[in-house]
């Protein structure tokens, strides 16, 4: 697309990005799971103003700059899963029930043991060695597994 | 603060650098270091696995900048010290299950919020599912530990 930004830039657009997001991550503990977590044992919403803070600041981001953006033609992307089977959905659904339940597990969401790893949690960088060796382990064996099990192409 | 630099960075990446494809692509917890390991093992054995189209030619480097924000900001908080609680196993499993969950979900509980934001469907079932995950690993913890009581 005319205007479509290269590798470079969005390599170093992603770097300040992260620079920036894990520095306020770390000073503000923020965890996109445990603050479902805190809410249905404790009523405590501390936590889960960080999801709430996301889902505004990129609708009201989205909205913003869908008038300046020549990328957002498909903005809102409503109908454009039309289509999807059911049984897509289902996986979907799995994928995001063992990931919720793992993450509880773990004490956080990916992004929040990145920023605790680089300060120096244990746990946490041992959670990043085995969540590295998961990416790959799916991708060899697990993905491989569905499709010859569901012969997808 | 933490939420609204997020979100608003999505709304960035995606209006103006052009991160559409796949959908609201500016954060993901599962999709960006995905696309950062596959690439280096791309690179160093000579594999496939597949990679986003803005990681073909030089990954995305959200979590590498991750890391090195969060150092910075525990370096200056004073908190930048190896913490151990001992457990040495468990961590490696449950990273292990994240990962293996979240591909298959294809996107992690931020992305989830971004894509929701967006407008994409997709993310209803995925964070439903986050969300009696969430409630059963509550449950089980609660069990366990009135069990050892």
């Amino acid at each position: 697309m005319e205007g479509e930004s290269t590798g470079i830039e969005i390599t170093a657009a992603t770097l300040v990005a992260g620079i920036t997001i894990g520095f306020v991550w770390q000073r503000s503990k923020a965890c996109s799971i445990t603050g479902y977590r805190d809410l249905y044992l404790f009523k405590d919403t501390y936590l889960f103003k960080t999801v709430v803070g996301m889902f505004l600041g990129a609708t009201v981001g989205f909205f913003a700059l869908k008038w300046v953006s020549p990328f957002m033609s498909d903005f809102p992307a409503i109908t454009s899963t039309a289509g999807v089977s059911p049984f897509t959905v289902l996986l979907i659904l799995i994928g995001g029930l063992g990931f919720g339940f793992f993450s509880i597990l773990s004490g956080g969401c990916p992004t929040k043991h990145h920023v605790a790893a680089a300060s120096g949690s244990e746990s946490s960088m041992l959670y990043l060695v085995g969540f590295y060796a998961g990416i790959i382990y799916f991708q060899v064996v697990v993905l491989e597994f569905l499709l010859v099990l569901f012969g997808s192409s | 603060m933490a939420g609204l630099v997020t979100g608003g960075w999505a709304a960035i990446a995606v209006a103006l650098l052009g991160m559409t494809s796949p959908e609201a692509y500016g954060i993901c917890g599962i999709s960006h270091p995905r696309d950062l390991i596959n690439w280096i093992v791309n690179g160093l054995f000579g594999t496939s696995f597949s990679l986003s189209q803005y990681a073909l030619v030089i990954p995305v480097l959200t979590y590498v900048g991750v890391v090195v924000g969060s150092a910075l900001s525990a370096l200056g908080s004073g908190e930048l010290h190896l913490r151990s609680t001992g457990r040495r196993f468990s961590p490696v499993v449950f990273g292990f299950g994240v990962a293996n969950f979240g591909m298959l979900m294809g996107y992690c509980s931020v992305r989830a919020i971004m894509l929701l934001a967006y407008g994409n469907v997709l993310a209803l079932p995925g964070l439903a599912g986050i969300v009696v995950g969430v409630v059963l690993a509550c449950r089980f913890v609660k069990w366990r530990v009135r069990a050892r009581e």
